[in-house]
């Protein structure tokens, strides 16, 4: 024990000044920054007063736990002086709820030290190998009574392999031991038969699932009755067998159902969506996300199951395949059941005139209901005569077709004034004939990439022989950009935002983000803004800003650059 | 009769300061002894605050005027939530390149006034000052004398044992 007396008393300037309760701020921000080089659980070590606070803050040895187990112990090996700080750290915890993660290693002395606390723990996340989940499986059924979020992701198992991972074995939950759990995360997906309880709001499953365990997977779900959102990533059945036929499962408080980045055959997704019956419109997103390849299959020819489906669809989020022929009569078919679909295509992909007359054709067969194109990569091969003028009229006249058109967010692509032109154009005639809900905006979304537009579409475009745009060439685009927004329509019926999309490794990324985030003099985006200086002449026009710097987004909302 | 839209504040060496009630109102404090007030020639003592610090607390005020949003309504997701997304500007950085004493005594008076995004901004500020530093550098950056007793410091040095390992 610390005993408070007899301590030196420090002059009350400087930080002494500061009272208790800032010093607490103070120390809730710096518990939830990561640092490299010292553990935040160090601050208790500088004097005594701040060791007093430090141990009164139950939920700052919560955070400190957390990073303790996950980030600074996950990778070595373990001893009894790693049991001492766990345990001082549980200890610091009081009664409050915990968040616990481990990745790639589970001590079983850890597991042990932690297992009289297993009752607080209300956030769990496990990266660990299938063995081991297995183990914490029952666990978990046993005594997080607690839990409100649990992410159960295996390593050692390739969720695009073909292997059979089952939840055999598993003991399945009783609802009244996890009376809280709202969300799960499963990977491999099986393990969802095993896992469900009917307080689940929120499900998101990866990978395939064993053929013959089919009909135990769907009825999972029959479990859920409050179930939200269902995210399907990497879906696919795997080995031999015939699923068989099932009374159709209610969801009735589904709202998304999110089939993206799945790998399966139309008929296995269609044996999927027919378990169910969901009379009630909900958000589905068929999202070929970055795979490519057989995919597109079953993706451009999904809309052909709809007729057979129970589902029901407000919206459908899909990115078009431009390689490939998209001309399905079911995308027609498909319109009548839709709200709203909104169209994305793939990027960096060559897209020959011939193709995008395909795209064109297929988009401008549902003009009421795309309300958003993104022309992200439209490119043609150099020296192709006449090409670009017809892709630039072949994009104008697209846009021009789709009267709900609402957002459009355009790349590098050698048709922006053509089609920013025809957008306007656009929002202008929507707005004088009435056809604009009340309170709905245009958006146009305008994407400064620092990467160069790929000449012809290639895998290794990523390479280390990138060389970036110039300054002078981004200046360009921004001058196009600013040169039309010059006459625009009323900004009361659109917003535009600016995404300056930058690659870690290049100069303007340093010159964004590291000011941005490290500059220890704290100079903000908005000096590095300046050495672009169009930015700065965009700056009363831009309502929203993103930096965009690979997986990473930065929201910055209106850019102000005084 | 004075400009109803200014008032007179008095910090505690007796300066003056003349600013509009629209700044001053970014004040939690100040607001609600405006409102008990009502119209008023009254200066308004601030017994806690020297003229140097109330000089930067206001300038402060004038720069953020216009976020209103700080300030206004009630704060749903609580201090914690407010504070890890408080944005500190380009601005408010140059604003805090001042000698350690002002800034800890700019924040100080935050607190009194109950200006919350001087305070936010300010916690951040000496929370990027800590941030990579071992104990003794934050001792040495902020002139903290180490109190521990002989006992306690051991107590430390086994919390610290499995750093060894790392």
């Amino acid at each position: 024990m610390f005993s408070p007396l007899f301590r030196h008393c420090p002059p009350a300037q400087g930080i002494h000044r500061l009272p208790d309760e800032i010093l607490t701020m103070i120390f809730s921000i710096l518990v939830e920054t990561k640092d490299d080089r010292h553990s935040n659980i160090w601050l208790s070590h500088v004097c005594s007063r701040w060791r007093t606070i430090l141990l009164e803050m139950s939920g700052f040895w919560v955070t400190a736990l957390r990073y303790l187990l996950d980030d600074e112990l996950g990778s070595c090996e373990w001893n009894s002086r790693r049991d001492n700080i766990v345990r001082m750290c549980v200890s610091r915890t009081g009664s409050r709820p915990l968040a616990i993660a481990f990745g790639y290693t589970l001590p079983p002395a850890m597991w042990e030290l932690l297992s009289p606390h297993f009752g607080r723990v209300a956030r769990l996340q496990l990266y660990l190998p299938v063995a081991q989940l297995r183990q914490a499986h029952q666990v978990i059924g046993s005594s997080m009574g607690g839990l409100k979020w649990l992410s159960l992701r295996s390593w050692d198992w390739d969720d695009g392999r073909e292997e059979v991972v089952e939840a055999a074995g598993l003991a399945p939950w009783d609802d009244s031991a996890l009376p809280a759990l709202g969300t799960i995360i499963l990977a491999p997906a099986a393990f969802i038969s095993a896992c469900v309880v009917k307080s689940l709001t929120d499900i998101t499953l990866v990978g395939g699932v064993p053929r013959q365990a089919f009909a135990s997977f769907v009825e999972a779900f029959r479990r859920c009755p409050m179930l939200e959102e269902l995210s399907m990533r990497h879906y696919h059945l795997v080995g031999a067998g015939t699923p068989t036929a099932s009374t159709p499962i209610v969801l009735p408080h589904l709202r998304i159902l999110n089939v993206e980045d799945s790998t399966g055959s139309l008929h296995l997704i269609r044996l999927f969506l027919e378990r169910f019956d969901i009379s009630h419109p909900i958000c589905f997103v068929l999202d070929g996300g970055d795979f490519d390849g057989d995919m597109s299959q079953w993706r451009t020819s999904l809309p052909g199951l709809y007729p057979t489906s129970r589902i029901d669809t407000v919206s459908l989020r899909v990115r078009l395949h431009v390689g490939k022929d998209i001309t399905d009569d079911g995308w027609i078919q498909l319109e009548g059941r839709c709200a709203s679909i909104l169209c994305f295509r793939e990027r960096h992909i060559e897209a020959p005139a011939k193709r995008l007359v395909n795209i064109k054709h297929f988009l401008t067969g549902l003009p009421r209901h795309v309300n958003t194109l993104c022309l992200d990569v439209v490119l043609l091969p150099e020296g192709k005569g006449e090409m670009p003028s017809l892709h630039e009229s072949i994009s104008r006249s697209m846009i021009d077709a789709l009267r709900g058109l609402r957002t459009l967010k355009l790349a590098a692509s050698t048709a922006k004034r053509d089609a920013l032109e025809a957008f306007f154009e656009h929002a202008a005639r929507s707005t004088a004939d009435g056809s604009m809900a009340e309170g709905s905006r245009f958006e146009l979304v305008w994407v400064v990439d620092e990467e160069p537009a790929p000449r012809v579409w290639d895998e290794d475009e990523w390479s280390e022989d990138f060389e970036p745009r110039s300054a002078a060439e981004i200046e360009k685009d921004l001058a196009l950009l600013l040169d039309i927004v010059a006459s625009c329509p009323p900004r009361k019926t659109w917003s535009l935002m600016l995404q300056l999309q930058v690659r870690p490794e290049t100069k303007l990324f340093d010159a964004v983000w590291q000011r941005w985030t490290r500059d220890p003099k704290g100079r903000g985006w908005e000096d590095a803004a300046m050495e672009i200086t169009t930015v700065r002449a965009l700056a009363p026009v831009v309502n929203d800003m993103v930096l965009v710097f690979g997986d990473t987004k930065l929201q910055l909302g209106k850019l102000t650059i005084s | 009769m004075g400009d109803s839209n200014r008032l007179t504040l008095v910090a505690s060496d007796g300066g003056k300061f003349v600013v509009d009630k629209e700044v001053v109102q970014m004040s939690v404090l100040l607001k609600n002894m405006i409102e008990d007030l009502g119209e008023t020639d009254e200066s308004i003592p601030i017994p806690n605050v020297t003229s140097p610090v109330l000089t930067k607390v206001i300038e402060f005020c004038e720069n953020h005027r216009t976020d209103a949003a700080r300030t206004d309504g009630p704060n749903v997701d609580g201090d914690d939530a407010r504070m890890r997304t408080a944005v500190v500007s380009d601005w408010d950085r140059q604003f805090f390149d001042v000698d350690q004493d002002l800034m800890f005594e700019i924040i100080v008076a935050a607190n009194y006034l109950d200006i919350k995004s001087l305070v936010d901004v300010g916690c951040k500020v000496v929370a990027d000052m800590i941030k990579g530093k071992s104990p003794q550098e934050i001792r040495d950056l902020f002139d903290i004398v180490n109190d521990f007793s002989p006992e306690e410091e051991a107590a430390l040095r086994k919390e610290n044992e499995w750093a060894n390992d790392r």
